[in-house]
This record gives C-alpha cells, structure tokens and sequence, in this order.
C-alpha cells in the first residue's frame, strides 16, 4: 500500500516505517524562529535566511478543546455521525506551540502542562488508493 | 481631528432573509443613511463597500450601491476581513481629508449561509481535513488557556453572554431578542468545549451604512455631527494573535495582540484613554472574547476580566457598558456590515437616540473588531 502525506512538506521522509516519520518544518538562521512545513520568509523577522528543520515527536499540553459541533468542509475524520474531536495546541522543546488534532475527545482526560507524543497514522485513503499519513498529538500516559 | 463627521447612519436588521436578495437588504441600509442625513443619492460623490465573505458575487457592493441610481460614482470593494468596515471607513475618511469630495458613503453587507463558516476559502486543504477548521476552536483554546493561568471560569463566560442577551431586548436590529437565565445559558449544548452555543455568535445576513461628510459642510447639514475621532486598522504581528487560520503560535516571541495595538492608535489620534471611554461595542463572536478585550483595550490589567463582569462595571450605569446592543452574540455577524453596525449604533448613543439603553451624556463611544489573521478595527465617536 503506498502511502503519501496529507500535505507536502509536512512529514518527513521516508514515509515507512510509521514510528520514524516526524513533523518537517523549517527554522529561521537569523532569530532561532521554528516553523511546521515549509515558509517564504521568516514570519517573525523577516530574515529568507531559512533551513530544513526535523520537529521533536514530544512536547507539553499548553491547551485543548473538543469540537462537538459537526465538521463543515471536506473533513476526513468519522462524521456520519460526526465524533467529537480533540484539538489542542502543543508545545515544542523548538519553541513552537503547533495547532493538533488529539488522540481522545474528552476534556476529563486533558491537563495543562501533561506530556504528549507524535502520533503519525494512516488517516484515509486517496482516490488513487493511497493512504493519506496524517499527525496527531496523545498523552504519552496513554 | 474634528476632520469627518457621520451625518446619516442606517442599518438593516441582522438575521436570516431567504426571500430577499443582498441588493435589497443593503439598498436599504443606504437609503435610510441618506434619508436620515437629509441629503439626496446624487449628493453622494464616493462610496466604499465593506463585503469580507466569498459567499457574494463579485462587485457586489458597487451594484447594491448602483441599485439607488446609477450616478457613475465610484464604488469600490473592501476585503479585510471582520475590520472591512473600519477599513472602508478609513477609506472615506482620507477621501474627505484629500480634498477629493465632501459628502462619501461607507457601507457593508453580507449574506453568509446558516451554521459554521465554510471552511474551504478560509483554511488550508488539510487543516480542513484533518478537522482543525472552526473558529470556535481557536476562541476556545484560548478560553482554556486563560481559565489555567487567571482562574476565569464557565460562570464567567457564562455571565458575559446573560448582559448581551438580556440587552438585545431593546434592539430591534438584533437577530436575536430574547433573554436567557445564567441557568439556560450555561445547559446550552456545547460546540467547542467550553464555548455553548448561547454564548456563541451566528454569522448571518445585514447590512449598515454611514454617510461621512466633510467638517466644513456637515455643519450646515446637521445639528448633530458625530465625529470619527480616530479610526484605525492593524493586523496581527507575528504570534500576537491565536486565530483562524494559524498553524502554530511562539513561545519564544512576545509580541502585543491586534486590539491592544489598534486600541492604543486609536486612543493617541482621539486624544483619550479607556477611562474616558463612555459605552463601547466589542468583538464578541463568543462570551470568552468580550472578557479578553477588557484587557486588551485597557478597561482593566490582564487576567482581570472575570473579576470586571462579576463586578457589573460593563452594565449599562457602570463604569464602562460593553455590548449595550446585545454584541454579535445577539446580533449575528454580517462580517462586512459588522463593525458598522457598531458604529451606526454607537452614533445613536452619541446623539442621544438609544432608547432603553442610552448612557445618559454619553460623549466619547468606541467601537472594535477583530477577526482571521487578526485584521482589527477600532473606531472612536465624539458629539
């Protein structure tokens, strides 16, 4: 089955095996800035002095919800009937806190401050039969 | 700085109209603007139009505008999100002060479709398919986050949303009229934990209109000149700003969010500060928002909203009446005719014509929104 990844230039490669595949980005030479995926600039100073990045698979909970209402658009995730879903802002060891889907949707399980690790999966299959890799973010107690 | 004053104001109510067209809903809005100013559509020499969705055709504003006649002014589309207004109003502002016509309108319409935004020309393919694409999520990390490091609380949110509803009584512009109990408020279902959906706003269908007239003719024109003060538009600096359609934010970088920006601007033209701010309508797409505008426009420090709307000092006879229109939460949000709306009834206020909701001599008025990529606006009203 070959797979690819639900966006370029935000997996790393080789897409196999699953438990090496990490976040890509890009981090900025002049202030230190990392970014998720590829960028024309520096965001923060402006700097078009950018290299490759590979982001850490573990950071902190810096915040969470759950989204109960449906899911508009082409969403790829359980939605006849639509599941809630976890979204939650993880922060890096790089200094970014990256926007993520998480691997549970109840607010209960879900404290400020607890570990979380990089969950690279199959998310759905393409319309030429690949599975499609995307990322989420899970307790590491889990 | 007594420069441009409004000399007509009109609106048409916020809501949901399947049988009329965008034409007619903001036709009417400049109708009542000009009838209201006492001048005549062909003494309009410019306009500005404030349409921010993707729902509506192109040139939308110049064939509304065109609907009242066709008198080969210029007319033209404001993109910039929920500060279209404030932009288009900045726009007629610097027309008036160039020298270049003396009598300019600035309006805004919007028909968005019932339910969430559609997704697909605000986000990215996967941030929509991997289901990261609701606004209310990123109002909601946010509420979260500020409930762990100042101890707000649901109760809070909670109370914000009960003043807004309990004020949209008065306001027949409102889509929504009707008061609820903390009780109702805090049973409704939730949409993105902690955020229920009597404390969120609909984005709906609208229209308001303004007609900004030269100081030097809007004497003879009116007993009653409101003066734009100051209107300002910023955008988010790099991390200054969680919302729709950010990836990531920094924890490395300390930059100052939009509206404290766009809030401090705005001050420095008027030539005030928040203490002299007598009502103000605030960007309150959902409860959590409201209380981080206190904040950030300075009305009280950071971290001390929950502690303002306990205290009832943004109720009408408090130190600072926030949403006396009832806010988005009542209102809905036509993003473009948004944040005139807030001025339209912000220059009701100033003029002494708000009804059960005036502040009694109410002179200084501030209006703000804030929106995707952090495009805010922030407005000051004199009488």
């Amino acid at each position: 089955m070959a797979r690819v990844a639900i966006q370029d230039d935000l997996l790393t490669s080789p897409l196999d095996p699953l438990d090496k595949i990490r976040l890509a980005g890009c981090k900025c030479k002049a202030c230190g800035e990392v970014f998720l995926g590829k960028r024309f600039g520096c965001e923060s100073c402006g700097s078009d002095d950018l290299e490759p990045a590979v982001l850490s698979d573990r950071g902190t909970l810096y915040s969470y919800t759950v989204v109960y209402s449906p899911l508009k658009g082409n969403y790829k995730g359980p939605k006849d009937p639509f599941q809630p879903l976890g979204i939650g802002m993880v922060e890096l060891p790089e200094g970014c806190r990256i926007l993520t889907p998480l691997t549970t949707n109840d607010p209960a399980s879900l404290k400020i401050g607890m570990p979380m690790r990089l969950v690279i999966e199959p998310f759905y299959q393409d319309a030429d039969g690949n599975d499609v890799l995307a990322f989420k973010f899970g307790p590491v107690s889990a | 700085m007594n420069d441009v004053a409004i000399i007509g104001a009109g609106i048409h109510k916020f809501g949901r109209f399947d049988n009329k067209s965008y034409i007619e809903i903001g036709a009417e809005a400049i109708r009542m603007a000009v009838q209201d100013a006492g001048i005549a559509w062909r003494d309009v020499q410019a306009g500005y139009a404030a349409v921010a969705g993707r729902e509506l055709p192109l040139n939308a504003g110049p064939k509304v505008a065109q609907a009242l006649g066709r008198t080969g002014i210029g007319i033209s589309g404001v993109d910039a999100a929920c500060a279209s207004g404030g932009v288009a109003l900045n726009h007629g502002i610097n027309a008036i002060k160039s020298g270049s016509c003396d009598i300019c309108l600035v309006f805004g319409v919007e028909k968005i479709p019932r339910g969430l935004m559609d997704p697909t020309p605000r986000y990215e393919r996967w941030q929509i398919e991997m289901g990261m694409s609701t606004n209310p999520s990123f109002w909601s990390l946010s509420a979260v986050r500020h409930m762990h490091d100042y101890g707000t609380t649901e109760t809070h949110l909670a109370k914000v949303a009960y003043k807004n509803h309990k004020y949209s009584v008065h306001n027949p512009y409102a889509m929504y009229r009707k008061s609820f109990t903390l009780e109702e408020i805090m049973n409704s279902p939730m949409v993105c934990w902690p955020t229920r959906l009597l404390e969120i706003c609909s984005p709906n269908e609208g229209a308001a209109a303004v007609i900004l007239c030269s100081a030097k003719r809007a004497r003879e024109l009116t007993q009653k000149p409101i003066w734009v003060a100051a209107t300002v538009h910023t955008m988010a600096m790099y991390s200054a700003d969680l919302r729709a359609p950010a990836t990531q934010m920094s924890a490395r970088v300390k930059n100052e969010n939009p509206t404290t920006v766009a809030g401090r601007k705005a001050y420095e033209m008027a030539g005030i500060g928040p203490e002299d701010i007598d009502c103000a309508e605030l960007q309150d797409t959902d409860a959590f928002m409201e209380l981080t505008h206190y904040e950030e426009l300075g009305f009280c420090p950071f971290g001390e909203a929950g502690r303002m709307i306990d205290s009832g000092e943004t109720e009408l006879g408090g130190r600072i009446p926030v949403n006396l229109s009832g806010g988005l939460i009542s209102k809905g949000e036509p993003i473009g005719a948004s944040h005139l709306g807030q001025v339209v009834f912000q220059t009701w206020q100033l003029r002494g014509q708000a009804g059960p909701v005036q502040v009694p001599n109410a002179r200084v008025a501030l209006a703000q929104v804030t929106g995707s990529m952090g495009h805010t606006a922030a407005t000051i009203l004199k009488n």
